[in-house]
């Protein structure tokens, strides 16, 4: 038993990384306008998650706590994204307004929880507008440049 | 059946299913629904039908042999076959502990808004009072009796009225429309979080604790098909609910905070509440039984005494191996390892050592001295040849997705 | 269940029915499991068992001499055992059963249980204990 471990798992095992090294090599090249894209998509996630924390906040289904979590952990990746935008070498048109949306939708985030904290609900459905809005403009800017929204 | 067997069953179908869902099952279903809407449903029902068959040999094998496999692979197989997939299988254990307890603690912080990396002594310490203190079937019976919470995801979905043409249509395998290297990377999560290789060898054990003897054949049976049938329902559910919540408002599930969103529409209010609770209590009953699986396969394969209804007085190298497995685990939570990324790649390495973790347990079921008239018939080996096949296929196939998808 | 004189017609394999089965003591206590056989060679007689060998280092020489010297070198300067084989020679065991083997002996007062003692001593009888234990 122990021998049919030894002599059949290695020719499946060269066979594997074979494989595996061939997946590596297609799925590897990538522009760097596809990069942004793919980074795009996971912005206007967070945007979306942010207006759907607002929008439950203010229908009272989420604690203020959470808003304040959520925003945090948003931020984080927001910030990571506007950094990510800086450095690409997508094209411009494509670079640029999305470096300015995400920016944009982390402060949208802060006074989206400064409003929640301080229970100002007006406060925090104009937030949840504003973010809506850079969500449609972010999706918009995304389906021009190749990718399915 | 006699009334005391009926019971059996009852519970232990009950307990399938509260104690089906768990972190695995939480990150994957809801990533799946909210990225690929119903598209994903195949890989959970064949995973579904999969387990069901792995496990019912699982506790065949117990009750007719009155051994748990990590015992008697060392008896039939010898060490120096057992040896890899034993260390193969404790690292999934440490890995899949770490999630879980990451679950936990995910859970209590949106309750209380304090960090995850807080929790993770405090739930270490929980998890461990919970083995140390209470007997096999109390800690069966109260986590997974409480995990009937997660039906809350059921009542959602039906509460949300999917598309059932949809629901049946995501039954069956299709291609992506979309991001290939994403949808197959989640198709292996789901799979692997289904199968999870831990399950059917913890059940073993858990057989033996109960003392199951071949006139349990019957129950077990029904505990497997009904009792993990059933259970995937909520997996099912979840993607159901990501798919109709989540995914038209463009929320991936990168981070479990946009998952944490998912039941508040159908629930106002007590949505989020259900969800924490949900994941706590999932988590948790999946936590003990890890633990104390890792202390069953370690124990068993060098001899010791074991057995959660002793005095730990009497088995002590079995606890040091439930402590240390759960104190280690935790240390990844504190350090701020990401819980869903831990998670997500935990689910693939299960997928991907299924092979190694699922062959010896094969040889062993069609051993016609061991289980005599009891031994696999041609549709169980017929299953577990094709989860064979599938999981070389996915063993192979995961390592390049793991570092492409998992970025 | 298949006792010792069950073999009778059978033939009894070493590495099948032996070797890595699980020892118990007289109380059936488990104790560990057999990791190593040791024959005797006897001029124009047939090779028969000597005795049985349990340790953490026997079971490193079965996969590698070299890894033997360091789990021996490991139990020398952090371990808990005071010896390394624990020899049982074959006139110890009571009863071979497909399920166990046992031995003449109480697991207590082996090199096996040195672990489970000093756990037992050094760690345990510190922490509250539950209240559950064996069943009558």
């Amino acid at each position: 038993m122990w021998n049919f471990f030894s002599q059949g798992l290695r020719p499946l095992l060269r066979t594997a990384l074979a494989v595996a090294a061939g997946l590596c090599l297609a799925c590897s090249s990538h522009s760097p306008e596809e990069k942004l894209l793919d980074t795009a998509q996971t912005a206007s996630s967070w945007i979306a998650t942010l207006r759907m924390t607002g929008e439950q906040w203010g229908a009272n289904s989420v604690p203020t706590s959470f808003v304040k979590t959520t925003v945090k952990a948003a931020r984080a990746d927001l910030e990571k994204e506007a950094e990510d935008a800086a450095e690409s070498k997508a094209p411009p048109e494509l670079r640029d307004p999305f470096h300015q949306m995400v920016t944009e939708a982390e402060s949208a985030g802060d006074r989206l929880w400064r409003a929640a904290e301080a229970n100002d609900r007006p406060g925090v459905a104009r937030e949840v507008g504003r973010l809506a809005a850079l969500q449609a403009g972010l999706d918009a800017l995304r389906k021009r440049h190749g990718e399915g929204a | 059946m006699n009334a005391k067997k009926a019971a059996t069953l009852a519970l232990g179908i009950l307990t399938s299913v509260g104690g089906f869902f768990d972190v695995g099952n939480i990150a994957t279903s809801v990533q799946a629904g909210a990225v690929f809407r119903l598209q994903l449903l195949w890989p959970l029902i064949l995973g579904t039908i999969l387990v069901i068959f792995l496990v019912e040999m699982s506790g065949r094998f117990a009750a007719v042999t009155r051994q748990a496999l990590p015992d008697a692979i060392r008896t039939h197989l010898g060490f120096a076959a057992w040896l890899g997939p034993f260390l193969i299988l404790s690292l999934v254990h440490f890995l899949v502990l770490g999630a879980e307890i990451g679950g936990i603690c995910f859970a209590l912080h949106l309750i209380t808004g304090l960090p995850v990396p807080f929790w993770a002594l405090p739930v270490a310490a929980l998890t461990w009072l919970f083995l140390w203190r209470t007997s096999f079937s109390a800690i069966e019976n109260s986590t997974s009796l409480l995990g009937l919470v997660t039906l809350a995801f059921v009542v959602a979905a039906w509460l949300h009225h999917p598309p059932t043409g949809q629901i049946l249509a995501g039954m069956l395998p299709t291609l992506p429309h979309h991001d290939p290297v994403r949808y197959w990377f989640m198709a292996v999560s789901l799979l692997g979080a289904v199968i999870s290789p831990y399950m059917f060898y913890f059940y073993s054990s858990g057989a033996v604790e109960d003392k199951w003897d071949d006139s349990y054949i019957g129950v077990n049976r029904g505990v497997a098909f009904i009792g993990m049938g059933f259970g995937s329902v909520i997996s099912l559910a979840a993607i159901v609910v990501a798919a109709v919540v989540l995914a038209p408002r463009g929320i991936q599930v990168d981070d479990y905070h946009q998952a944490a969103l998912m039941l508040t529409q159908a629930f106002p209010f007590w949505g989020f509440v259900l969800f924490a609770a949900s994941m706590a209590i999932a988590c948790l009953g999946a936590a003990v039984e890890v633990a104390l699986s890792m202390a069953y396969t370690t124990a068993q394969t060098f001899g010791w005494n074991w057995g959660e209804d002793l005095d730990p007085r009497e088995d002590t190298r079995f606890c040091l191996i439930y402590t240390g497995a759960i104190l280690g685990s935790a240390l990844l939570i504190l350090f701020g390892v990401d819980p869903l990324k831990l998670t997500l790649l935990t689910m693939a390495i299960n997928a991907a050592v299924l092979p190694f973790i699922a062959i010896p347990f094969l040889l062993l079921m069609n051993d016609r001295k061991l289980l005599d008239k009891h031994c696999n018939g041609w549709i169980s080996n017929g299953i577990t040849l094709l989860t064979v096949l599938l999981s070389i296929v996915l063993a192979v196939v995961s390592i390049p997705l793991l570092i492409k998808g998992g970025s | 269940m298949k006792a010792l004189k069950d073999y009778g017609d059978d033939d009894l394999e070493l590495a099948r029915d032996i070797l890595d089965k699980q020892v118990v003591d007289r109380e059936e206590t488990k104790m560990g499991r057999v990791d190593g056989l040791v024959l005797e060679l006897r001029e124009g007689l047939p090779p028969r068992v000597d005795h049985i060998e349990m340790g953490g280092v026997v079971l490193a020489r079965r996969l590698s001499p070299r890894l033997e010297r360091w789990v021996d070198g490991w139990r020398r300067r952090f371990g808990v055992r005071k010896v390394a084989r624990y020899k049982v020679p074959w006139s110890a065991v009571l009863e071979l059963t497909s399920y166990h083997l046992k031995l003449d002996v109480a697991a207590l007062e082996t090199p096996n249980f040195d672990w489970e003692r000093w756990l037992r001593d050094h760690v345990i009888e510190h922490i509250p204990r539950p209240l559950k234990g064996k069943k009558e």
